[in-house]
């Protein structure tokens, strides 16, 4: 009898517990000691807005452990398959989100009352942390990365090409443009107009949507063809640096001006102006994409809550606080440059978002970055993504090395895929099993 | 005392509780070292072997498979390729270690240079800086567009060379250089203090039944030197498949090992199976065991080698 009676109670007590979660009211009362883990610059942006989060939860105490993210997954996959010793709320990267969608070692967010931020969010990012069976959720998108061309507007002035991002964009909208700004900007040898001629290539695969639900390789796709044709000419004329874009050689490039333009996600404005380019305020645009290539989104984080975490409550006051709230994500945004995913942050704190930046001239690349996650599309992730990216700029260079057409890289990168992919695909698929989706 | 108590009660057969109970101090004083054993060789070691037989992404469910792991292991055309590639720069690398290192050893050893210890840390050095600190400097070295190198061929007159791109395949010998840069310091400095080891009555007696220098180094030093060598050697062969950080950082964190997959170590493609770029716990753990056999072979042969050489030249010696 007392057994029955104590067990009614937890379940009341656990009941009540989860509706308080699920009206998203906030309950300053929650108390509680809560670890967060991740790799820099997270934790200056958790310290950002360390101070609203303090004043709405004064009883919740927070410690940060902080790491690099190689490091930090590696802890955190390890702490999550032993049973113990992982933080209460992790950081996880845009790239590992697929290897951990399905675990049950993260806690359903859904329990905790995560649906009632879906309209937040893009789908973009919101479907990524969804389990493949549908039923889960394990993470909350942190932020997004825009992908936008940044270019050396010094350069292009010197060589008589417009300056202003609308021009550039109006100029470089086909590859036949981009061939002439390729051109006037290059000096072989001296100055470059990209650090690899692969990445054009590469950028119409930047949503590491490489996968359709049937994990076949989607390679072919408008204007790949196109892209790479002019790829190949870029490397022909020697109008690359025949370098990685992470390179030592790349970076010193960006900053003498000797390499005059590059994609990436909009977080590579904070690399520009914290690391690569200090000093270079002023010398720097950005735009959208050349030759009408699609809206794309390069990277961006998650927050999820281990399922051994004893402070859940706390954990997900945090979390929501952190990326749930506008003031939560645009402290963090002003910060560190993750640009929230959060949507109504964008609106709530426009000025952010519109204000000219003077390190861009006076241009709001923010703006731009805004628009385009406006427009990324839902995209299938899998556990190869990473693996698949990693080939094209191997592919792209050992085809054009051997003088092969554009068809011939495009088949030399499927190939390349399929067989490095072999082993994850098979694990893709019982993933798929496990959570009764695939259909053989 | 023990063996008292042991005696008197021989007839029992003593519980192992009881034995460990009489014996708890000197358990104690060797339980740490078992404990560390067992929680970081032991376990993993046997856990390892057995998830090799399963697939796992170390978050969802294990599924028993067999030995299906190690069945695509050896139709996998990258792990030939990353086989290839390590024994490549391995068996071409050991050629400037072992010379190297005997030469400079014999070197130092012969007392025609003054300040052997400055010599010998100084190539020992690279055995002991950071590999990825020292990857950065030779990557910049062997840069494309500002690298040194480069930067000499182009006083000649020749084109620059993409030797970290390219088709991938001159990769290899970046990293060729950078291991025997590293090993060659190593090797040395074992040679020396093996050279130092053999007594001056040889070297006397050799000079006068008027044998040369060069009846010195190969009748004399090299035979001596043998164990030592086979020593090095080992140690170079088990550097050399866990080589990983200089080929991946001179590729730009590359998990494919460059273009054409040029310089994709065995270790690269441990590691990119579990824990980074993939999670398959249990083919990363088959590949481990592929390797550690390799490397149980390769030791073996060499062991067998230098046996039966010296069994050739008499009773060298209780070797076991």
């Amino acid at each position: 009898m007392k057994r029955i009676v104590t067990l009614v109670l937890v379940t009341l007590m656990a009941l009540l517990s989860l509706s308080a979660f699920a009206e998203g009211t906030v309950n300053k009362d929650i108390s509680g000691y809560i670890e967060v883990g991740g790799w820099p610059s997270g934790d200056d942006a958790f310290k950002a807005a360390m101070a609203g989060f303090n004043e709405m939860y004064p009883n919740i105490e927070v410690e940060l452990v902080f790491t690099d993210t190689t490091a930090h997954h590696q802890a955190l996959q390890t702490s999550l398959a032993a049973g113990s010793g992982a933080p209460d709320v992790a950081m996880v990267e845009g790239a590992y989100i697929a290897q951990y969608k399905n675990s049950l070692a993260l806690t359903d967010l859904n329990t905790l009352g995560a649906q009632a931020y879906k309209d937040d969010f893009g789908p973009f990012k919101w479907n990524q942390a969804i389990s493949d069976d549908g039923k889960r959720m394990v993470a909350i998108p942190w932020d997004l990365g825009p992908t936008l061309y940044y270019y050396r507007s010094d350069v292009f002035e010197e060589v008589g090409l417009p300056t202003d991002p609308d021009e550039v964009t109006k100029l470089m909208s086909t590859w036949e443009g981009v061939l002439q700004v390729a051109e006037k900007v290059s000096i072989p040898g001296k100055r470059w107009f990209l650090p690899s001629a692969a990445y054009p290539y590469q950028w119409l695969f930047i949503n590491r949507d490489y996968f359709d639900e049937k994990l076949n390789l989607v390679l072919e796709r408008p204007g790949d063809i196109d892209c790479l044709n002019a790829c190949l000419e870029i490397r022909k004329n020697g109008w690359d640096m025949n370098v990685d874009m992470w390179s030592s050689e790349a970076y010193a490039a960006y900053e003498a001006g000797t390499c005059v333009s590059v994609a990436a996600g909009s977080w590579f404005s904070g690399f520009l102006k914290t690391d690569i380019d200090p000093d270079g305020a002023g010398h720097w645009r950005a735009t959208v994409l050349p030759a009408g290539m699609p809206a794309t989104n390069w990277g961006g984080s998650f927050l999820v809550i281990p399922e051994q975490s004893k402070e859940k409550e706390a954990a997900w006051a945090f979390l929501t606080y952190m990326l749930c709230t506008a003031k939560g994500q645009n402290d963090m945004f002003a910060a560190v440059d993750y640009f929230p995913a959060y949507e109504p942050a964008w609106t709530q704190a426009p000025e952010l978002y519109t204000a000219g930046d003077p390190y861009f001239g006076g241009q709001a690349p923010n703006a731009l970055a805004a628009k385009i996650a406006g427009e990324v599309p839902a995209v299938y992730n899998t556990i190869m993504d990473t693996t698949a990216e990693g080939y094209i700029y191997s592919a792209f260079n050992a085809g054009a090395e051997a003088g092969e057409t554009a068809e011939q890289i495009r088949e030399r990168l499927g190939k390349d895929i399929e067989v490095a992919c072999a082993e994850l695909k098979l694990q893709q698929i019982q993933n798929l099993k496990d959570a009764g989706v695939w259909q053989e | 005392m023990d063996k008292t108590a042991g005696s008197v009660r021989a007839p029992k057969k003593k519980s192992f509780g009881r034995i460990l109970y009489e014996n708890r101090v000197a358990y104690a004083y060797i339980a740490p070292f078992y404990i560390l054993f067992l929680v970081f060789n032991l376990f993993p070691m046997v856990f390892g072997f057995a998830l090799s037989f399963f697939r796992w992404d170390g978050l969802s469910d294990m599924h028993f498979i067999g030995i299906q792991n190690y069945g695509n292991l050896l139709k996998d055309p990258l792990f030939w390729k990353a086989l290839q590639n390590t024994l490549f720069i391995g068996i071409i690398a050991h050629i400037p270690i072992l010379l190297g290192g005997l030469v400079l050893a014999y070197i130092l050893n012969s007392r025609l240079v003054r300040g052997e210890n400055l010599f010998k840390t100084i190539y020992f050095m690279p055995m002991v800086t950071s590999a990825v600190a020292v990857t950065v400097i030779f990557s910049s070295m062997f840069g494309y567009n500002y690298g040194v190198i480069n930067y000499f061929l182009s006083l000649f007159g020749e084109p620059p060379i993409n030797w970290l791109g390219g088709d991938g395949s001159l990769i290899k010998v970046a990293v060729i250089v950078m291991f025997s840069w590293k090993w060659i310091g190593w090797n040395m400095v074992i040679y020396l203090a093996g050279m130092q080891g053999i007594s001056n009555d040889i070297y006397e007696a050799a000079s006068i039944d008027g044998a040369t220098h060069v009846d010195v180094v190969f009748k004399i030093l090299i035979p001596l030197l043998k164990p030592i060598i086979l020593f090095t050697l080992i140690q170079s062969t088990i550097g050399m498949f866990n080589l990983f950080t200089e080929p991946f950082v001179l590729t730009g964190n590359s998990w494919t090992g460059g273009t054409n997959n040029g310089a994709l170590t065995l270790m690269i493609y441990l590691l990119n199976k579990a824990p980074q770029g993939g999670n398959l716990y249990g083919y990363a753990s088959a590949v481990a065991y592929v390797i550690t056999l390799m490397i149980i072979f390769i030791s073996t042969v060499l062991n067998k080698v230098t046996e039966e050489k010296d069994s050739g030249t008499g009773k060298g010696g209780n070797k076991k």
